[in-house]
């Protein structure tokens, strides 16, 4: 649903969504970060153990998003190579927009 | 996971003094590393964003999508790394069940210091 959020800041983070289709801004402290597309992945920190989302996704379209709890992560990561190398590109990707987001008001 | 019992007796290690610059942000590079003694910080501009130490990866972002160094990373002690080439990181990744959570768990603890120093 448009508009929706799917995950506010400071709100435990145990899922993995992998946006299927639709468009998802993040943001930080109402501050805009960027926008997550098809292939984009939100709630990172479901990979940290007992992590906090870190910044809020609200749908700016009607978007499908699969979900990955931790334990299908392992086991998905485990044995899928390409699987693990998508979900490493997509954080390296949104490390680059963040870092660059940071560098830019230094 | 424990990096340092798969590579502590590599045949590609490197020594670095104190001080020395490892990697150069903007500049290309195809290999990551394993710090196996020493310490290192990792910067942005100048400014200190993470310190990784005996065990931690460093430089893992040029062998996923880009080979452009999205950061810099300088020795601040002596300091001995494993070089891990695009042909080892694949087979890292086939062949040691752990290894890739352990990467993207790196990544989202970068992140989320990312995150922390936007937030302060």
């Amino acid at each position: 649903m448009a508009r929706a959020v799917i995950c506010s800041e400071g709100e435990p983070a145990d899922v993995l969504y992998f946006i299927i289709s639709g468009e998802v801004e993040l943001t930080l402290r109402g501050e805009l970060l960027g926008i997550e597309k098809a292939g984009g992945i939100i709630g990172e920190m479901s990979l940290i153990s007992a992590a906090t989302c870190c910044v809020t996704s609200k749908a700016l379209t009607d978007v499908k998003l699969a979900r990955l709890d931790r334990d299908q992560l392992t086991l998905l990561s485990s044995q899928n190579p390409e699987f693990s190398l998508h979900v490493m590109a997509a954080l390296a990707n949104r490390l680059r927009t963040v870092d660059q987001y940071i560098s830019a008001r230094m | 996971m424990d990096l340092l019992e798969i590579f502590k007796d590599s045949n590609e290690l490197i020594a670095y003094p104190a001080g020395a610059v490892i990697i150069m942000e903007g500049k290309e590079g195809s290999h990551m590393y394993v710090v196996i003694q020493g310490e290192v910080d990792i910067s942005l501009k100048g400014r200190v964003i993470a310190k990784a130490s005996r065990g931690d990866i460093v430089g893992e972002m040029a062998l996923i999508n880009s080979e452009i160094r999205s950061a810099t990373v300088t020795a601040t002690t002596d300091c001995t790394l494993a070089v891990i080439d695009q042909a080892s990181f694949q087979s890292l990744l086939r062949h040691v069940p752990d290894f890739s959570m352990h990467v993207m768990n790196v990544l989202a603890g970068r992140l989320k210091l990312a995150y922390e120093i936007i937030a302060d």
